[in-house]
């Protein structure tokens, strides 16, 4: 058999295709499919956007009012520049998205370009915005609550390291074998540049 | 300029209409069992749906459908390796895929199972192939250069030729 009797039985399928396509049913589940994504993704940044500035917002007016708590106008602070970090980032990630060619090593290059600013938007928010709220709010306790010190900064510690856990966790299980999945398909690609050159 | 739903949902029907047979393709060398294809199939018209507006019409709309499926397939495939039971249940939804009697084809069935056991990229090479596309064209949906392309191609080619032989003698 020579290639181009194999071309003959490839063709073969376009004289009648292999299935019968229910088209009014599959628009309707594509149209709403495309609507939940979008929807979830919108929500999610956009959300998390809005509470920062939210707290930004309400602390210190807060603090402001009793005149006391100064520890409040350090968390404002610091949600307003994590907002404005996830705004930036935002911005960033789809311009980047306009950036990437769209072929499939395009599409490769801006899947771990999403994963590798996941994974690090992951670990900043960790150090950036967890860790100096949560110490924040240890010292505001420790300052005007009537709670037992010891409790306090126990519950400090304990919520740092579940939320330490919790990001490698998600990074280790979910991001990283994403990456090197995708970088196994970009060497496939850069092997066949390879094994010429 | 944001687009119109009802233009994408006009140009989501022509394509689905008039390049069905190309998804079929890479549903088919991507895919194993009818509960795959349908879920398959299904994301490459969500992952259609979502390109329409960026297509700008600069490569020829086949080229276009064949390079976001081809991409949906592998991303597909990747998540399948990974969670093969994580996928939204087709039982709840309509069937959107019936085999037609065509289907029964014994060397098409053996060209697919061929195919299926190739990588990822060299599956994508052989359906741009076997389709008559260009180095040029299949070099610029994979991102790769015209010379590797043609490499590649011969190496499937024979592959292919081969193991047809060998199947057919014994």
């Amino acid at each position: 058999m020579n290639y181009e009797e194999l071309k003959c039985v490839w063709d073969s399928q376009n004289e009648e295709p292999v299935f019968a396509l229910n088209h009014q049913a599959l628009l309707k589940t594509v149209e709403r499919q495309a609507d939940s994504i979008a929807r979830y993704v919108k929500l999610f940044e956009i959300s998390m956007i809005l509470v920062a500035f939210a707290v930004a917002v309400i602390l210190p007016i807060d603090a402001w009012r009793e005149g006391d708590g100064s520890h409040q106008y350090f968390i404002g602070a610091i949600c307003l520049a994590a907002g404005v970090y996830a705004w930036l980032g935002r911005q960033n990630r789809r311009r980047r998205e306009i950036e990437f060619d769209e072929s499939i090593r395009g599409v490769i290059e801006k899947s771990l370009a999403q994963i590798e600013y996941h994974e690090k938007r992951q670990i900043m928010y960790l150090w950036l915005f967890h860790l100096p709220i949560l110490l924040a709010a240890g010292v505001g306790l420790t300052l005007y609550s009537n709670t037992r010190i010891p409790w306090i900064w126990g519950g400090v510690i304990v919520v740092c390291v579940v939320s330490y856990w919790g990001t490698q966790r998600d990074i280790k299980r979910n991001l990283r074998p994403q990456k090197r999945n995708l970088k196994v398909l970009r060497e496939k690609l850069g092997g066949i540049e390879s094994q010429i050159t | 300029m944001r687009m119109e739903r009802t233009d994408q949902k006009r140009v989501l029907n022509e394509w689905l209409n008039e390049h069905k047979s190309l998804i079929f393709k890479v549903v088919l060398a991507y895919s194993n069992n009818s509960h795959d294809h349908e879920d398959l199939f299904q994301e490459i018209a969500l992952q259609l749906w979502k390109s329409i507006p960026k297509f700008r019409g600069k490569c020829a709309d086949t080229t276009w459908i064949y390079r976001v499926s081809l991409n949906s397939a592998m991303a597909w495939s990747r998540k399948e390796k990974k969670h093969p039971t994580d996928r939204r249940s087709i039982d709840s939804v309509e069937h959107l895929l019936k085999h037609t009697p065509k289907s029964q084809d014994e060397r098409l069935t053996w060209l697919y199972e061929r195919i299926a056991q190739l990588n990822e990229i060299d599956r994508s090479l052989t359906l741009l192939m076997l389709d008559g596309y260009s180095y040029r064209e299949m070099a610029e949906i994979l991102g790769i250069s015209e010379n590797n392309v043609g490499v590649k191609i011969n190496r499937i080619k024979k592959h292919l030729i081969t193991e047809r032989e060998r199947t057919t003698t014994r």
